[in-house]
């Protein structure tokens, strides 16, 4: 460990290479390593993860004004590459809330992906970083029993964050991150009960007066350019690299 | 490894399925008939002079007699002439329904799409001798009035075109239009939207409303023309009088007046012994009905003033007095600043002093010699009736 804390700092040199010339003539560069430098030093950390679980607790633990507590399931998947300052990170939220007896519904699936660059380099993942990002989102949104919304939706746009390891080994690491950017929708409007005949039977219905010939699902758009996400992330890293012979 | 990204979409694909609640599109189990419209209509008369103050030739039962009530009245019947557009807004009209109803509401099926109706009420002519003549075209829908008898008078005059001269001659004049209204609602959209539709389960159909104010497009002039000094100067009148200057047609669409200009016969009536700002006098009465001036828009405020792009043409109040030697002689005053102060109908006073004017020398009947009043304006010409 003494010896990869330089590495992650940078301070640790690539000797000067060696060219030599192969039997047809092409050149072939081999490195030099002097005899005092570990073979190790230039291989990716012995504690190097290839992934990392993460989950958004403030996705997990969702409040949602006039609707309330609506928990969902946020997980996550950050790819730690071998070098760099580069990671991609998907992520998947899922919450499936209703409360019939009071004709509120909150339910969301939202994939995103999304290109990290850490300013600390050599594969370190961890400090400030920026991204960007895409994401996705089916809804289903009711509050009462007159206004309720479902639809998709996409956009995308920048994030940045933070990320601290929590414990010596950097396997836990807490991150907090806010995204930027723009989010399109096509939705539908809908109630509960029939609003042509006015007669509550038990069904939801497209808030829709018009000839059911002529109807056309997601009537209806709206285009957001603001915050798109906020996030407070405990990750834990998984399945160490194999370490090079 | 390679099967991750799969396992993951299928996983996502799954959990997306089933976004709830489930949704229903209303009205499927409804099938939307020709729905129906309920047209009111409400006639709509804003006049705002007080004839009773301004008019002291004190209307009386003989009068009403003679050329009935100096009011708007209420029509008897209603012509509606619907246009189906089809499914566009302002299309030409390619065919028309012609109905007539009785009342001022009226319920009738119709297609989806655009609309234009045109209502106008009957009319109502005490006599059964109607003039007002409705020119139906499918755009547009005009009326005129029938000709009446003639006057000799240089056409220039008689337009009121103050630059022009011509040769007198004789020149008809109009019957003046008995009042009617009219209304043009255009582009009424009949939509699929049953929101736009009350329905009635006794009847099993949905029906919309509009309301439609009707306008008259026939204005009334209430005429005196006041007798100072008339120590028997003025015998009596013959009854003829006429204005110059006004519009020949008007449309019902937009009721808009043409630019035609037409001289309105009408009839006027001499009362003795009177009060004129409570001074004695004679008055002259009578009532006239015209489209208005021309190229003018209609009514929207009583008393308006005109706004028409004629104001070059004067309107000439003529009129027959009697002398004391049987001598006929027809005057004519210049009323178009009166005219044009009340643009929609009003009332239109002329005072003469009789001690100006001058007994005809030589009296000869249903003409007067050339005279010229010692009151500005006043012209002299003489009436030709056409046989």
């Amino acid at each position: 460990m003494s010896l990869l804390i330089p590495i992650l700092n940078g301070a640790a040199q690539t000797p000067v290479d060696t060219v030599y010339h192969s039997p047809n003539g092409l050149p072939i560069t081999r490195f030099s390593v002097p005899e005092t430098q570990p073979v190790a030093a230039v291989l990716p950390p012995a504690s190097a993860r290839l992934l990392a679980l993460k989950t958004n607790l403030l996705h997990d633990f969702l409040v949602v004004p006039r609707y309330g507590f609506a928990p969902g399931i946020n997980l996550q998947l950050e790819y730690y590459p071998q070098k760099g300052h580069y990671s991609g990170n998907v992520g998947f939220t899922f919450s499936h809330n209703q409360r019939k007896k009071d004709f509120k519904f909150f339910q969301a699936r939202e994939l995103q992906l999304e290109l990290r660059r850490y300013f600390k380099g050599n594969a370190a993942f961890v400090g400030p970083y920026v991204g960007v990002f895409g994401q996705g989102i089916l809804y289903g949104l009711a509050l009462d029993k007159t206004q309720g919304w479902i639809g998709e939706g996409g956009g995308g746009g920048l994030s940045a964050g933070w990320v601290w390891a929590l414990d010596k080994k950097g396997h836990l690491k807490l991150e907090v991150s806010l995204s930027l950017g723009v989010l399109y929708s096509r939705y539908d409007p809908f109630v509960y009960g029939n609003p042509i005949t006015e007669t509550e039977d038990g069904l939801y219905y497209y808030d829709y007066m018009g000839n059911a010939q002529d109807f056309q699902r997601r009537n209806h758009q709206f285009f957001w350019f603001g915050p798109t996400n906020a996030g407070i992330q405990i990750s834990y890293a998984l399945f160490g690299r194999k370490k090079r012979p | 490894m390679k099967r991750i990204p799969f396992i993951l979409w299928a996983f996502l694909l799954s959990l997306s399925a089933c976004i709830r609640p489930e949704l229903h599109i209303p009205g499927q189990d409804i099938v939307v008939e020709e729905p129906i419209l309920e047209a009111e209509l409400d006639v709509v008369v804003d006049m705002e002079t007080d004839w009773s103050v301004d008019w002291q030739y004190d209307w009386d039962a003989t009068d009403d007699a003679i050329w009935g009530g100096i009011g708007y009245d209420e029509p008897k019947g209603y012509q509606v002439r619907r246009y189906f557009t089809g499914k566009e807004p302002d299309a030409p009209h390619t065919d028309v329904e012609a109905f007539a109803i009785t009342e001022t509401k009226f319920s009738r099926h119709f297609e989806f799409g655009y609309y234009d109706i045109l209502f106008w009420s009957d009319i109502d002519s005490p006599d059964g001798t109607q003039v007002l003549v409705i020119n139906e075209g499918l755009e547009t829908v005009t009326a005129t009035t029938t000709g009446t008898r003639g006057m000799v008078r240089s056409f220039s005059k008689m337009a009121g075109v103050r630059s022009a001269e011509d040769e007198p001659g004789v020149i008809g004049l109009k019957n003046q239009p008995e009042i009617f209204y009219a209304a043009y609602p255009e582009n009424i959209y009949i939509s699929h939207n049953l929101e736009d539709y009350d329905y009635d389960p006794a009847r099993d159909v949905y029906s919309a409303k509009i309301e439609t104010q009707m306008r008259p497009l026939v204005y009334i002039y209430l005429i005196q023309i006041v007798l100072q000094n008339n120590d028997g100067i003025i015998k009596g009148i013959n009854g003829n009088a006429a204005m110059s200057g006004m519009a020949s047609g008007t449309c019902l669409n937009t009721g808009h007046t043409n630019d035609e200009p037409s001289t309105v016969y009408f009839n006027i009536r001499l009362k003795h012994n009177r009060l004129f700002n409570d001074e004695p006098c004679d008055i002259i009465g009578g009532k006239f009905t015209t489209f208005g001036l021309c190229d003018m828009e209609p009514q929207t405020r009583a008393g308006s003033q005109y706004n028409g792009s004629r104001e070059d043409l004067n309107n000439y109040l003529f009129f027959d007095l009697i002398f004391s030697n049987d001598g006929v002689t027809t005057f004519s005053v210049d009323v178009t600043d009166q005219l044009q102060s009340q643009s929609h109908g009003g009332v239109v006073t002329v005072v003469i002093d009789c001690d100006k004017l001058q007994t005809p020398e030589t009296p000869v009947t249903n003409a007067g010699s050339l005279f010229v009043p010692s009151v500005e304006d006043y012209e002299e010409v003489y009436w030709e009736l056409e046989l």
